[in-house]
């Protein structure tokens, strides 16, 4: 999931073209969509995978 | 009152009264203390649960900068400027890459600076000091930009009333009182205060925009009369920076000292575990409105220069000081932007003390007292800080941009604390040479005119920390 993490942060890069919905460029849309799964990906290693990056310490 | 002030009479009591809390809350701190100890004044005694750690990490992450720079490079740089809320979700990320271990070491050991940690992992002076050093120094500009920031807000907000060295003056005495008397205890409950503060302040701040500039969808027209370009196409030099950005600050602003010092602070894995957690959400709760207004403000006031797009959010506010209750929206706004530069300013000062005495006095005095080093840390507070306001007040111009180069160096030290929590293998020469190679490619294109400062469109400073983890790996590879 750590590694999974870092394929949707560099998925936030803008990629898409400008043309505009409500306002917004549609690659805008995209990389806070990438941005907000990636949040998610870091609440669920937070939340349930602490002890696996822990992992064992000396 | 001053006929230019932007803050009412009422404003300006309020902002009084929120000082004059401050300091009783650092009164507050020094009655709940327990002992006279390094780890009972800059840890807190490590007792902090979810609700304070939770807002001293996010009011001290979040600085002056957070408030006003963000909205300015928001106006300049349109819909670009997303990468705003991408990296400062992306420092939690920081954050999972060592915290979780290096947590679990502090409780362990009793750690309470950076150099505690370093000094075990690695039982190398000269790589302890190093890496102290550079902890200072980016700390100290982290202090120097946002003390002239307070000045500028001061000057600005009550029109002069109170001038730049004079605000600034004010109030570093007021953070250094509380800081002394309390220590981490003060600090973070005044930073609780000042994050509750920014988040509201940005949430109503918002509101009041959508509600009297209108929505994205409403500006449109707008945008693309006034500001075509925020939507020109994006380029491989607009992806490239994207990437340099959030590489530079994920590893940069994850490691800074007084981040890592709350790490220590908490009560128990869980406080720090849920607080991460909630760190996680509040850059769509925050980075992401103050984003949205400015841009909405680059189509209402197009032709701002750099200075003046930086004063974005209170130019739109100005303009509505006709509607009923405008006065509070500003003031709250006011108070926001002066919580957020001193909720970092206290952090950094008390990170700065703590290294000096934990990790450069106390090893010259091993034998000194608890007592007798949290006084030298309380002296080395105040000393820090007037040396920080004379230079705030007297730095010339020609030599400012030097700050600005901090977190290219701050991020060199990531190898050591990210890589040295998870290989046991990695000794100290191989951390040691990663960093001078570090940091010695990061200043080379960063002063040498001959070369770019952003060499192939990434920050020099990225090139650096690239350079370094290389060193390193090879180093450790074919050492004997």
């Amino acid at each position: 999931m750590l590694k999974f993490s870092f394929v949707l942060l560099f998925l936030t890069i803008p990629f898409l073209g400008s043309d505009v919905y409500y306002g917004v460029p549609l690659w805008a849309y995209a990389s806070i969509g990438f941005t907000v799964l990636y949040a998610l990906a870091l609440v669920y290693l937070i939340e349930k995978k602490w002890n696996t990056l822990k992992g064992k310490h000396e | 009152m001053n006929d230019s002030a932007l803050l009412s009479e009422g404003g300006t009591w309020f902002l009084v009264l929120y000082l004059a809390s401050l300091i009783l809350i650092g009164f507050a701190g020094k009655f709940a203390s327990k002992e006279e100890s390094m780890k009972d004044f800059y840890l807190g005694g490590s007792s902090f649960g979810v609700g304070i750690l939770f807002l001293t990490m996010y009011a001290t992450q979040y600085s002056g900068n957070s408030l006003i720079g963000f909205a300015g490079s928001a106006y300049r740089n349109g819909w670009f400027f997303l990468v705003g809320v991408t990296f400062m979700i992306a420092v939690v990320g920081g954050y999972l890459l060592y915290a979780p271990k290096l947590y679990a070491l502090s409780k362990k050991h009793n750690f309470i600076t950076i150099g505690d940690y370093i000094n075990l992992r690695y039982t190398h002076q000269l790589l302890t000091y190093l890496i102290v050093a550079i902890a200072i120094l980016a700390l100290s500009n982290y202090m120097l930009t946002n003390l002239k920031a307070i000045g500028y807000i001061m000057e600005y907000v009550t029109g002069g009333g109170i001038g730049f060295t004079e605000g600034i003056i004010f109030m570093s005495l007021i953070m250094v009182i509380y800081e002394t008397l309390g220590g981490m205890r003060s600090v973070a409950w005044t930073d609780a205060i000042q994050g509750v503060l920014l988040f509201i302040g940005v949430i109503i701040i918002f509101s009041v925009v959508m509600i009297h500039y209108g929505s994205l969808d409403e500006n449109t027209a707008l945008f693309l009369q006034n500001r075509p370009q925020l939507f020109a196409d994006i380029t491989l030099a607009n992806q490239i920076t994207w990437l340099s950005v959030v590489i530079l600050i994920f590893f940069g602003i994850s490691v800074y000292p007084q981040a890592i010092q709350r790490i220590y602070s908490a009560k128990n894995e869980h406080t720090l575990r849920r607080s991460l957690s909630l760190m996680v959400v509040m850059p769509l709760l925050t980075t992401l409105p103050l984003i949205i207004i400015a841009i909405i403000g680059s189509a209402h006031f197009p032709d701002l220069d750099k200075t003046s797009s930086e004063q974005i959010i209170l130019l739109m506010l100005s303009k509505l000081t006709a509607i009923e209750g405008m006065s509070i929206v500003i003031t709250i706004f006011v108070a926001a932007a002066i919580a957020a530069i001193m909720s970092t300013v206290d952090s950094a000062m008390l990170a700065i003390a703590s290294l000096f005495t934990q990790d450069i006095y106390h090893k010259k005095n091993p034998n000194a007292s608890q007592k007798k080093l949290t006084y030298v840390g309380k002296v080395f507070s105040w000393a820090i800080m007037a040396f920080m306001v004379v230079l705030a007040i007297n730095l010339p111009s020609t030599i400012w941009w030097l700050i600005q180069i901090k977190l290219e160096i701050l991020v060199q030290i990531a190898p050591a604390i990210m890589l040295g929590v998870h290989f046991k293998h990695i000794d100290a020469k191989s951390i040691l040479y990663g960093l001078l190679v570090g940091i010695s490619i990061t200043l080379l294109f960063l002063l040498s005119p001959a070369l770019p400062s952003k060499p192939f469109g990434f920050h020099a400073g990225v090139l650096g920390l690239l350079c370094n983890f290389a060193t390193v790996y090879i180093h450790h590879k074919f050492k004997r």
